[in-house]
C-alpha cells in the first residue's frame, strides 16, 4: 500500500518533469518571452508628454533584467515622474528634457508615473534572465 | 470637457493592477509555462486516477469534531486572543475612521486588506479555523450580552431556505469594494462600520450561533480554508489530521455554499482578467462600436457603462461557473448511472473544489502580502499617521520586498498543480464513496477532471495574459482620446 503511494508519487514527479524538460525554451532562446528582442546591455526611451499624456514613446518598456535604461522625457508642464517598485523620481520642468538612468536590478512589471497629475505614463517590464 | 474629464479620472484612475490599494509587480505567466502546467495538470489527473484505480480505497475524515467545539473552547490564552480579536476591530475602526486619509499611512488599511484579508486566510489554512473562535464581531456581541443580557437572544428562527445567501451577498460586496471601490481609508471605515452594524444586527434577530454560521462572510470563508488545515480543534482538544481530509468530512449543506466556493474561485479569476488587455478590448472593440453605432451618446457615458458591465460580469460569474458545474455534474451522474439525485450530487462535490479556488487565489495575492507586510512595522508605531512613535519604529522605512518575476511564475505553476492534484484526489475519494462499484467511480471521474482540468487551464490563462495599460480605451477617431489616453 505505502509501496503503491510512492510509486505514484515518483510517477507524478517524473511525468511532470518530463514535461517541463519538453515545454521549456532552449537555454539559447530568450527565456521570458519571445517579445524581448536579444538587445545590447543599454536601452533607452524618449517621451514627450503634453499636458499630462503621452504623445510619443512606447506605452509598456520592455528590457531584460541587468540593462542599463535611460528615460527621457519632455513635458510642457512641470511635474515629477515616478517608477514604482524602484522608487526613482525625477522632477520635470516644464519644457526641459528630464533623464532618469538605472539598471533594470529587479525583475517584474512597474508602474510610470506622473506623480501630480496621478496618470500612468506607461510600464516598465523587466523580464528576467 | 477638460475639467469632467479631470474629474472622471480621479473618480477611475487609471493606474493598472491596483489591489485595494497597493499594487503588485507581476509579469504575466510565459506562454510555455502556461502550456507546460496545463499539460502537466492534465497529465497529473490521470495519475491520480490510476492510483484510485490501482489501490481501491478511498481516504476519509474519519472522526471529525463537531465544528461548534471550536467556538465553545474556552482557557485563558483564548481570552487573551478574543481580547485581541475585538481590540484589533476597534482599532482598525478608529484609524480608518479618524486617522490619515493617505491609505499607505494609515494602519487599518494595510491592516484589514493585507494583514487579515491575505495574511490570516493563509493562516488558517495552515492551522486551521481558529477564526471561529475568536471571532471580533462574535466578541463584540459577547461583550454587549454581557453588558446587556438578553439582548442577543434570537428573536427569530433563521430560515432554512436562506441558507448561506447572506454571507454570499456581503461576500459580493466585498470583493466589489476590493476591486472598484477605491477605497479611501474613510471608505474602509464606513464600511467596516456598516458592516459591524449588519452582524450585530443579523446575530441580535437570529441569535449569534444561527448568523455567525450563515451570515458572516468571514466566518463562513475561514470555516471553508480551515477544513485544508492538518489541524483541528475538538472536545479532546487539538488533532492531527491528513492535510485536506477535512474536506470531505461532509458534504455542503445548502447549494448557497456552492455558489460562495464557486464565488471564491470566479471572482479571483475576474480580478485576474478585469485588467488584461484581451478583457478590456471585449467591451472596446466588440461591444462599443456596435453600442455607439445604436445610441447616440457622448463617449463618456460609455465609460460608465463599462463600469457597470464590469461590475454586471462579477456579481455574474458564480452563476457562469455554476452552469458549466451542473453541466458536468449531470455528465458524471449519466456517465455514473447513479441514481442519486442532481441536488446531493452537486453538494458532495462541492467542497473538492475548494483546494483549486484557494491555491488560485494565493498565486494571484501573495506577492502583494509579501510586498505590503512589512508595511506594518512602522505603521504600529503611528497608527493613524499623525506623527507618533509608540515602539519607536515609526521612522523604519518599510523593506521593499519584490518578489523577482521568474520565482513569481514559478511558484505560481508549483502551487496550481499541487491544488488541482488535491481537488482531483478530493473529488475521486468522494466519487468512491457515492458510487460503490469500483467501474463506476473511475468513469464518473472523467467529466470531474475534465472540469477540474478546464478551471485550472482557465486560471493559468488568465495569469498569462498582457496587462492592459488602462481600463478605459478609447477608439482612435475619437475627438476625446487625446484627454483620456494618458
Amino acid at each position: 500500500m505505502v509501496l503503491v503511494r510512492i510509486a505514484f508519487v515518483a510517477l507524478a514527479v517524473a511525468v511532470a518533469a518530463g514535461l517541463w524538460l519538453v515545454f521549456r525554451p532552449q537555454a539559447s532562446a530568450p527565456v521570458a518571452s519571445r517579445a524581448v528582442p536579444a538587445a545590447p546591455a543599454a536601452k533607452a526611451f524618449d517621451f514627450v508628454v503634453q499636458d499630462g499624456k503621452r504623445v510619443a514613446g512606447p506605452a509598456v518598456l520592455r528590457v531584460r533584467q541587468g540593462e542599463q535604461v535611460t528615460l527621457r522625457i519632455e513635458s510642457n508642464a512641470n511635474d515629477e515622474l515616478h517608477l514604482h517598485g524602484y522608487d526613482l523620481k525625477v522632477s520635470i520642468k516644464g519644457g526641459e528634457p528630464a533623464t532618469l538612468q538605472f539598471a533594470a536590478s529587479r525583475s517584474g512589471r512597474f508602474g510610470i508615473e506622473l506623480h501630480k497629475r496621478h496618470a500612468e505614463l506607461g510600464a516598465l517590464e523587466v523580464y528576467p534572465q | 470637457m477638460k475639467a469632467l474629464v479631470g474629474t472622471l479620472l480621479l473618480i477611475f484612475p487609471l493606474v493598472a493592477a491596483a489591489h485595494a490599494f497597493a499594487q503588485t509587480y507581476v509579469l504575466p505567466l510565459p506562454f510555455w509555462m502556461y502550456a507546460f502546467a496545463a499539460s502537466a495538470a492534465l497529465a497529473l489527473s490521470f495519475a491520480v486516477v490510476g492510483y484510485f484505480a490501482t489501490t481501491k480505497s478511498a481516504p476519509a475524515d474519519t472522526h471529525p469534531a463537531p465544528e461548534e467545539d471550536v467556538r465553545r473552547a474556552q482557557g485563558p490564552a483564548l481570552g487573551v486572543l478574543r481580547a485581541l480579536s475585538v481590540a484589533a476591530l476597534l482599532m482598525t475602526l478608529l484609524t480608518t475612521l479618524f486617522g490619515t486619509t493617505n491609505p499607505f499611512a494609515n494602519f487599518g488599511v494595510t491592516f484589514f486588506w493585507i494583514v487579515f484579508v491575505l495574511g490570516f486566510t493563509y493562516v488558517v489554512a495552515l492551522i486551521g479555523d481558529v477564526y471561529a473562535a475568536i471571532n471580533p464581531w462574535r466578541g463584540l456581541c459577547d461583550l454587549l450580552e454581557w453588558c446587556y443580557p438578553g439582548m442577543f437572544r434570537a428573536r427569530a428562527a433563521y430560515p432554512a431556505w436562506l441558507g448561506y445567501y447572506p454571507a454570499l451577498v456581503l461576500y459580493m460586496a466585498f470583493i466589489w469594494i476590493e476591486l472598484f471601490g477605491h477605497a479611501s481609508p474613510r471608505g474602509l471605515g464606513l464600511s467596516l462600520l456598516a458592516y459591524t452594524l449588519i452582524n450585530l444586527g443579523g446575530a441580535r434577530l437570529f441569535g449569534p450561533d444561527a448568523w455567525f454560521r450563515h451570515g458572516e462572510v468571514f466566518a463562513v470563508m475561514l470555516r471553508l480554508i480551515g477544513k485544508m488545515a492538518p489541524l483541528e480543534y475538538g472536545s479532546g482538544g487539538l488533532r492531527l489530521r491528513r492535510p485536506f481530509v477535512g474536506l470531505l468530512s461532509a458534504p455542503a449543506d445548502h447549494p448557497s455554499l456552492l455558489l460562495f466556493v464557486l464565488f471564491m474561485l470566479s471572482s479571483t479569476a475576474f480580478d485576474g482578467v478585469h485588467e488584461t488587455l484581451p478583457w478590456v478590448q471585449v467591451f472596446w472593440k466588440q461591444l462599443y462600436p456596435p453600442l455607439a453605432a445604436v445610441i447616440a451618446q457622448p463617449y463618456l457615458f460609455f465609460v460608465d457603462i463599462y463600469y457597470y458591465w464590469q461590475w454586471a460580469m462579477l456579481f455574474l460569474s458564480p452563476f457562469f461557473y455554476l452552469v458549466v458545474y451542473l453541466a458536468f455534474v449531470w455528465l458524471m451522474k449519466r456517465v455514473a448511472r447513479s441514481e442519486r439525485p442532481m441536488r446531493e450530487l452537486a453538494l458532495e462535490f462541492t467542497f473538492p473544489l475548494v483546494p483549486i479556488a484557494f491555491v488560485y487565489h494565493v498565486t494571484h495575492y501573495y506577492t502583494l502580502l509579501v510586498g505590503q507586510a512589512p508595511a506594518m512595522v512602522p505603521l504600529v508605531s503611528d497608527p493613524f499617521g499623525w506623527g507618533w512613535d509608540l515602539f519607536g519604529t515609526a521612522r523604519q522605512a518599510a523593506a521593499l520586498v519584490i518578489v523577482p518575476a521568474d520565482w513569481v511564475w514559478h511558484s505560481q505553476v508549483a502551487l496550481i498543480l499541487v491544488g488541482h492534484v488535491v481537488s482531483v484526489y478530493l473529488a475521486h475519494a468522494r466519487a468512491m464513496v457515492l458510487f460503490p462499484r469500483a467501474r463506476q467511480a473511475v468513469w464518473s471521474q472523467l467529466p470531474m477532471l475534465v472540469l477540474m482540468v478546464a478551471f485550472t487551464a482557465a486560471g493559468l490563462w488568465i495569469l498569462s495574459l498582457p496587462i492592459a495599460a488602462g481600463q478605459v480605451q478609447v477608439p482612435q477617431t475619437s475627438a476625446v482620446s487625446t484627454f483620456l489616453l494618458t
